[in-house]
């Protein structure tokens, strides 16, 4: 963890920049791989899955212009730094609970990282703030033919790149946008929204991806199929579905503009009043609060922070970070003091 | 895979996301009870998984993963599964991706590299590591996987003469 060269600073794809910035707050394209020699991690032994990840990790060096990323090997960090990462949206939480060597390789500004031994022997993604797929589709597209060169992927030309789960296969690759819509929440038009995205091949999970909870208002939507188009159709489809979605919910925020603002600014003055009274505050509670302080920063209605600096409080108050920040190991309890703590000092002082 | 909150016994498939009084509940099913609810609305299909039939439950030769493994679990265990498997991972395919064919990126790997011949090396010391400190697995892994390089090396020579 010490190779990190700026600790706590905020990862690109959560700056709060970027194009569509008020809706989609990042972009993320992940490609699946495995090795042909190996079996899926899975099934695979530990020597396999040692075997697997020094061929990545040397392949990955050895090409030039990525000699200079950072490497960690989960197995040998403890819980507190395998939780940052998962904050950080390094790795999944899937990869903490796989065996043997597994780990991520990843750049100093965290725009692309490779996940190794997770439910397949390779994942690599590109992460960015706001609607960008193509740009970091074309940075994967170039990263990926480069390991395919070093390394034997599993592919065959009627089914694609071969997957252990059959529902990544063919290009294996995923693109999710994590958008905040609460607009669409307040005027009760998400079911409708979000039915229209599914029928046009976009499916939506919560904040933390596969299987979390919808909070703070946000959505993660990525395209359903893997097979059966090509990538950039793909990318270009599940672009146009959320250049719609994010449509919707301008215009939803133009609504309550006119028809409901006072109604807005006394959930928004509401949603201050708790943040920087609590005395305990739990992660949900802090995402669903401070979703009311970004839509009233984006309506112009909140002018007590900003954007960047909200993207920074979110992610300085998960568990991880606030360990790591008060160095020392907390239970629950002492997580939300600490939470509620930093969080009213935040707004006191602007300071973290 | 997560199991139906519902029934506790069979994969959910099926993700309900429901927002009542501003509060989004997200429950997960599987397909028999998300039909028995027909309630809300059905934002993520993973796809069905298809059902176990009265058929012989055959196992992969490659990675031993059996059919019936594959059918609760919804993971394959190697590339092998894939042609073993064929017929019930092409329905799958066509239900959750409505095609069987890969349309993107053509791969084509160049050959054995000067990788493969310093893994080789590498891959014989620590079979002759494994020997000598009695580790018997380990040994007979490491030296099918050494066994696999071989053969793939010859027939990738043999493939280059014709």
């Amino acid at each position: 963890m010490t190779e990190r060269s700026a600790p706590f600073a905020v990862p690109k794809w959560f700056s709060g920049a970027g194009p569509d910035a008020d809706v989609v707050i990042s972009t993320r394209v992940r490609l699946a791989r495995n090795c042909a020699r190996y079996r899926f991690p899975v099934r695979s032994s530990l020597f396999e899955r040692k075997q697997v990840f020094e061929e990545v990790t040397s392949a990955f060096k050895q090409s030039p212009p990525y000699n200079d990323y950072n490497n960690f090997n989960c197995s040998k960090l403890n819980k507190i730094e395998q939780q940052y990462l998962v904050e950080e949206r390094l790795i999944s939480a899937d990869l903490l609970t796989a065996q043997g060597d597994r780990g991520v390789i990843c750049d100093i500004a965290q725009r692309i990282c490779i996940m190794v031994n997770e439910e397949d022997h390779i994942r690599m993604q590109a992460m960015d703030c706001g609607c960008c797929p193509l740009d970091l589709w074309n940075i994967l597209d170039g990263i990926d033919d480069t390991l395919g060169m070093q390394l034997e992927f599993a592919f065959e030309n009627r089914r694609g790149f071969l997957t252990s789960c059959p529902t990544n296969s063919g290009t294996g690759l995923r693109v999710s946008f994590l958008m905040h819509l609460p607009a669409c929440i307040l005027t009760k038009n998400i079911d409708q929204v979000l039915l229209a995205a599914s029928q046009m091949g976009v499916s939506t999970r919560g904040f933390f991806g596969e299987h979390s909870n919808v909070v703070g208002s946000f959505f993660q939507l990525s395209n359903a199929a893997t097979m059966g188009a090509t990538e950039t159709e793909f990318l270009e489809n599940t672009k146009r579905v959320i250049l719609k979605t994010a449509e919707a919910e301008r215009k939803a925020r133009e609504r309550i503009l006119s028809d409901a603002q006072r109604e807005l600014t006394d959930k928004i003055q509401r949603a201050f009043g708790i943040l920087t009274h609590a005395v305990m505050l739990d992660v949900d509670e802090f995402l669903n609060l401070s979703s009311a302080l970004r839509l009233g920063i984006e309506c112009n209605l909140f002018h007590e922070t900003t954007v960047p600096q909200l993207n920074r409080l979110t992610l300085r108050i998960m568990p991880a970070h606030l360990q790591t920040y008060f160095k020392k190991t907390m239970n629950d309890d002492d997580l939300k003091v600490a939470r509620a703590e930093t969080v009213k000092t935040f707004f006191k002082t602007g300071k973290l | 895979m997560q199991l139906c909150e519902d029934c506790g016994a069979n994969p959910a498939t099926v993700h309900l996301t429901r927002i009542v009084n501003e509060t989004t509940l997200v429950s997960h099913l599987c397909e028999e009870c998300s039909r028995k609810k027909a309630i809300g609305v059905s934002i993520t299909h993973d796809g069905p998984m298809p059902e176990a039939g009265p058929e012989k439950d055959t196992a992969c030769p490659r990675c031993q993963l059996k059919l019936s493994e594959f059918k609760t679990k919804g993971w394959l265990g190697c590339s092998e599964c894939y042609r073993h498997f064929e017929k019930d991972i092409d329905s799958l395919l066509m239900q959750v991706h409505g095609s069987t064919v890969h349309k993107g990126k053509v791969y084509r790997h160049s050959g054995p590299d000067k990788l493969d011949i310093k893994d080789m090396e590498r891959l014989k010391s620590e079979l002759s590591e494994a020997i000598e400190k009695e580790e018997f697995e380990l040994a007979a892994l490491i030296r099918d996987t050494l066994h696999s390089f071989n053969t793939q090396n010859t027939g990738e020579a043999r493939d280059r003469a014709r």
